[in-house]
């Protein structure tokens, strides 16, 4: 029987070794120690066997059995190395055929631009409010230091609605600045504040640089000495922030009724480094001598916190707002041609963003 | 406002000597913005002043001839064909790389030395036209530039020769500021900024010499309140003619065409001080006297520019004895305007109300140089300066005599303004500590009077400063000091500094954090973002089925298309579509957006978020309403809120009376989903179907959301079986839904997942195919229970609805 279990094992081992896959491999494995195999059968003899034969068969049995179990592990392993090795032949695909992707919608740039620019005050805690757009005379303009027949008022190109003026606040408009926004947070009397208010606004102008609605940011500070050192720290925050870590601002002196002293800001353009020249010697063509406009800041005037009833004698308040859009096309390096496009919900522009 | 400054005639009242650019730099950052600059000289580079010494003919031609011309340093021969070359003539000469234009027509071409005919000639003596000043210096065709008037040497540099050795800068004026509106005003801001002299002084009005008799005249200001000073003189023996080169050139570099001399003198006034002028033809006024009064209803004046205005009794008017001669501050009239003829004139120099010009202006639509000075309010005290200045450069390059007193009708006072200065104020405001000597050298180099006031307040110093009359509209208090101080001191020269303080702790709009999160949900869920007007026309309206009647209207839009405010955000959706269909046959669209709602009386409107969320696609497409629908469930279900739908009612208008529902949450309806009405679609001429739902998200964020709560993961398994059953048409499956919970304990979740039907289902048939899914939580449910369970739901569901088993 001896013989017979060694001759059997010489027979598998040979067959475990020339197994050409793992199909084979597995079919030899079946065939030659499953229940129906002829070592199986082998085995069932071993009852005739006398007790010590039995014990020294069954031990040679165990020990083949074990070794065949290890030649076939080997086998597999070889084989299965062999397979991995071949998956760059056989098992190919074009890698070249384009993805399907996943419908993904598209976030109006200016709706992005809007979040950026939330995000990035509310890390100086500004928090974000709403204001009316159709707003009262009195906040669009009159608190705002620009009294009845102010010519100054010419410049907002304002829309007035068809609605009964109210006794105390004057005419219904729709509100061509946020600025409105801060009026009516100075009157909620709740200080300190810091305001960030982003809304709609609208002017009488409609051409290839202007739409009659639009959107603008407006940030309030209002807080015991406050001062122009930190209209500058805030807005320098902002152009880092926004644009880029090397860009700078200047403030360059201007006038509006609500703010004194009033700025124009500037930051530092992005294509020439500031310097107004491009490498090859020509002039930016982007930018003003390295410089492009960005808004408008200043300190409210004193007569715009009285006239929200805070005491300018102890506090002051630092303010800027300006046009979401023309910040927008600022960063995206985007020149749209024509502003109105982004209010026309042509697939085409919106599909871009 | 901009102007168009020369800096040399600027450098005549400041002594300043940097480069045209570090002046535009420097001003820039403390005072008006210096936007452009264009330097003057580079068309006349290479051309020279030359004399003509001698004339020899040409050998070959007949027309040309050989000009021996000196150019300094030494003599050319060039050959010209100049009809009116004449010994002792000074010409420009043009040499080699000059950019000339040929006879005045065609591209600029360099010139090089050349022969012609035969004859070598190194340069070339210019016709006006050839470079550029044919306008300035009229001449026939055939002749070249005489410039025999020119008092310089020949060689002299034509650029130098003509005072355009210049840069004229593009300025932006503030509105507050008329004062730096004209040439003296920015030499005062350059002065100050640069820490430079302003060198300006008024003229002394020259008198009337005593052997003159005083031509009759007369001056009545009938309107006080609107002319608030108007001085007039009246010059004899003017020659009128063209104005010298230096005075047209100024007014050219300016943007202003020269007319002739005495028109002339009045716009170099202008833009030289600031004051607006006019001159009368003395002759041609009735009754030897100026009247100021308001028009008659009706009258009529023939203005400079041609037109005819009527005029009421709310315009202004400079008037003589009989008619209207020009609208006060805005334009003369045309009888009265200086001609070839004149040889008397009346010079006004007058302050009118800023508010007065700018009704007039603005409800004849003429705007002027002088409108746009006198609106934004001049100071009564520029008039003397003006008048005196003119008058002087009448005598000067016009002949004129002064032939009357100066008239001079004051209605007010000058009045000293002054406010007190704390410099602790401005250096609270500022930021940085600013020496007070600093601060008042500053003040001083502006104009303004400053004293140190010998009480001290609070220890602290303390400044009495008298507002300039330049200044004494636009310094309204104590503040205006600090911001004069900080700009000259310099924006840049403050450090920039993080706000420290306490952090107010506000609570963010929830509405605006819905806003927010809609926006980012629908855009992940595959939906494109439109963001419209928020006007909207009355048809558009009327085409939504909206009535125009009780909207929020506007009382002067920019066209039609903008009238109202929108009451939803429906008819811009579907604008958007019709629009957009033809190049997208499906669209998936949002936007979230304020829409208004008119409240009664003086009461403003009332704001309110609403999203808009719509697919669109082909005729036959069954699926638009599911997929919309699902896209709102899963919003609500991501915003932890529970909604009802129930079937809107059938004479919804805008909406599909089949295929919509109005959205509930709890008994408030929040808005409504479904078709849209074919008829109203058709009407925005859109042949795709559209499904859409518009809910208030106001109201939608005030209501309750669910609480979250977590539901441990069942320890056994779920069976899950499918069960496709054929009910009538017109059973809904939210009660085959109810049902189907109602009838077995251990359904967990049904989940539908096909609407089928066919021929063989029948007519009036349909199909519906659902996953089931069984749970129970103490036990693994064996196939027999499952099988027991899907037997009741049959028998439910048969009972119900005829419901059979579709094998």
């Amino acid at each position: 029987m001896k013989e017979q279990l060694f001759e059997l094992k010489g027979r598998i081992l040979e067959a475990v070794a020339v197994a050409g896959n793992l199909d084979d491999l597995e079919r030899v494995e079946t065939e030659n120690l499953g229940r129906k195999s002829e070592f199986s059968s082998l085995m069932k003899g071993l009852g005739g066997l006398s007790d010590e034969e039995r014990k020294d068969v069954g031990r040679l049995a165990n020990e083949i059995k074990q070794e065949i179990a290890g030649a076939v592990e080997k086998r597999k392993g070889e084989l299965k190395s062999a397979a991995y090795g071949a998956l760059a032949e056989n098992d190919r695909i074009d890698v070249t055929v384009p993805g399907m992707k996943p419908v993904i919608g598209h976030l109006h740039p200016v709706t992005q631009a809007i979040r950026e620019v939330e995000a990035i005050f509310s890390k100086l805690g500004f928090t974000r409010v709403r204001h009316p757009e159709v707003e009262w005379d009195r906040y669009a303009f009159e608190s705002l230091n620009m009294p009845g027949d102010h010519p100054a008022r010419d410049e907002w190109e304002t829309f007035f609605m068809d609605a009964p003026a109210h006794k105390e606040f004057g005419k219904m408009v729709l509100t061509p600045h946020t600025t409105s926004g801060s009026a009516r947070e100075l009157e909620k009397g709740d200080l300190p504040i810091r305001m960030m208010n982003i809304s709609k606004t609208y002017r009488r102008q409609m051409d290839v640089s202007h739409t009659p609605m639009f959107h603008q940011f407006e940030g309030l500070l209002v807080d015991r000495n406050v001062s122009v050192t930190h209209l500058k720290g805030v807005l320098d925050h902002f152009a880092r922030e926004y644009f880029g870590p090397d860009r700078r601002t200047r403030l360059r002196p201007y006038h509006f009724r609500f703010t004194e002293p009033s700025f124009e800001i500037d930051v530092s353009c992005g294509i020439c480094g500031g310097s107004g020249r491009l490498e090859n010697g020509d002039n930016c063509r982007l930018c003003k001598e390295g410089w492009l406009e960005l808004g408008g800041a200043g300190m409210f005037h004193p007569n715009v916190l009285k006239a929200g009833g805070v005491d300018p004698e102890d506090y002051n308040a630092l303010a800027f707002g300006w046009g979401v859009e023309r910040t927008m096309m600022m960063k995206a390096g985007i020149s749209i041609d024509d502003i109105r496009v982004l209010y026309r919900s042509d697939f085409r522009f919106l599909n871009q963003f | 406002m901009n102007i168009l400054a020369s800096y040399n005639w600027i450098k005549e009242f400041v002594s300043v000597k940097a480069a045209p650019d570090e002046v535009a730099r420097r001003v820039s950052l403390s005072g008006p913005g210096f936007e452009r600059s264009f330097p003057q000289s580079p068309p006349f580079e290479n051309m020279v002043v030359g004399r003509i010494e001698e004339i020899k003919s040409h050998p070959n031609a007949d027309k040309l001839r050989i000009a021996v011309t000196d150019i300094g340093e030494k003599k050319l021969d060039i050959v010209c064909g100049g009809s009116n070359l004449s010994e002792g003539m000074k010409v420009v000469v043009a040499l080699a790389g000059a950019m000339v234009r040929w006879h005045g027509e065609g591209d600029l071409v360099e010139l090089q030395p050349a022969e012609v005919r035969g004859v070598k000639s190194e340069a070339m003596i210019c016709a006006a036209s050839e470079i550029g000043l044919g306008e300035a210096f009229p001449h026939s065709a055939n002749e070249i530039m005489d410039l025999s008037w020119c008092k310089v040497k020949p060689g002299t540099r034509l650029a130098k020769a003509l005072d355009l050795d210049d840069t004229v800068f593009d300025i932006e004026i503030t509105t507050n500021r008329p004062d730096s509106f004209s040439m003296v005003g920015i030499a005062r801001e350059i002065a100050a900024i640069m820490g430079v002299d302003f060198t300006w002084k008024e003229t002394v009005t020259p008198s009337m010499p005593k052997s003159t008799d005083p031509l009759p005249f007369g001056v009545k200001v009938e309107e006080p309140k609107l002319c608030t000073r108007y001085q007039a003189v009246v010059m004899d023996g003017i020659e009128i003619g063209p104005s010298p080169w230096w005075l047209k050139n100024r007014l050219h570099m300016a943007g202003i065409r020269p007319i002739n001399n005495v028109v002339d003198i009045t716009n170099y006034v202008l833009l030289e001080i600031g004051q607006p002028m006019h001159a009368f033809d003395y002759d041609k006024l009735k009754g030897a006297a100026i009247v100021v009064r308001r028009a008659k209803d009706g009258e009529e004046i023939a203005l400079l520019d041609d037109s005819t205005q009527k005029l009421d009794k709310e315009r202004l008017i400079i008037a003589d004895k009989e008619r209207a001669i020009a609208i006060a501050g805005v334009m003369g009239g045309e009888d009265t305007g200086v001609t070839e003829k004149t040889t008397r004139i009346v010079f006004e120099s007058a302050t009118f109300d800023p508010v007065s010009v700018r009704r007039t202006w603005r409800s004849l639509n003429i705007q002027t140089d002088s409108s746009l000075r006198f609106e934004k309010g001049l100071p009564e005290d520029l008039t003397q300066a003006a008048l005196a200045r003119a008058v002087e450069l009448c005598q000067k390059v016009a002949c004129g005599k002064v032939a009357s007193k100066v008239y001079d009708e004051r209605s007010v006072r000058p009045k000293k303004i002054r406010f007190a200065f704390r410099p602790e104020r401005a250096e609270a405001l500022i930021g940085i500590k600013i020496p007070a000597s600093r601060m008042v050298k500053i003040l001083k180099s502006l104009g303004f009077g400053v004293t140190k006031k010998p009480t001290i307040k609070r220890g602290k110093a303390f400044y009495d400063v008298e507002v300039p009359y330049w200044r004494a509209r636009d310094i309204e208090s104590e503040r205006d000091f600090a911001e004069e101080v900080a700009r000259v001191y310099g924006y840049a020269n403050l450090p920039s500094v993080l706000p420290d303080g306490v952090l107010p702790v506000r609570m963010v709009d929830p509405v605006l954090m819905a806003e927010d999160d809609a926006k980012r949900f629908f855009c992940s869920a595959g939906f494109m973002e439109m963001v419209n007007y928020s006007f909207i026309s009355r048809q558009m309206l009327e085409r939504a089925k909206f009535d125009p009647g009780i909207c929020v209207k506007l009382e002067n839009p920019l066209t039609g298309d903008f009238e109202f405010m929108r009451p939803s955000l429906l008819p811009g959706m579907l604008s958007v579509v019709s629009e957009n269909e033809g190049l997208f046959p499906q669209g998936d669209v949002f936007e979230v957006s304020n829409i208004y709602i008119a409240n009664e009386g003086a009461e403003l409107p009332e704001e309110r978020a609403s999203l808009l969320l719509a697919s669109y696609g082909p005729q036959g497409d069954d699926t638009l309403f599911r997929r919309v629908k699902g896209a709102l469930d899963a919003y609500f279900g991501h915003a932890s809120r529970s909604v009802d739908y129930s079937r809107v009612s059938p004479n919804a208008g805008l909406w599909h009376p089949g295929r919509a529902v109005d959205i509930y949450i709890g008994d408030t309806a929040i808005g409504t989903m479904g078709e849209l009405h074919p008829a109203v679609v058709e009407s925005f001429g859109i042949d795709v179907r559209i499904c859409a739902a518009e809910f208030d998200l106001t109201v939608f964020v005030k209501s309750e959301a669910e609480s979250r709560s977590y539901e441990p993961i069942p320890q056994f398994p779920p069976v899950r079986r499918d069960l496709a059953f054929v009910v009538a048409e017109d059973v809904e499956f939210a009660k085959v839904e109810e049902v189907l919970h109602g009838s077995s304990e251990l359904i967990h979740d049904v989940t539908l997942f096909d609407v089928y039907r066919d021929d063989r289902i029948g007519a009036g048939m349909k199909s519906f195919a659902a996953h089931l899914s069984f749970q129970h939580s103490e036990c693994t449910l064996k196939a027999e229970e499952v099988d027991k369970e899907i037997e009741k739901i049959m028998g439910s569901l048969e009972k119900d609805f005829g419901a059979k088993v579709r094998g």
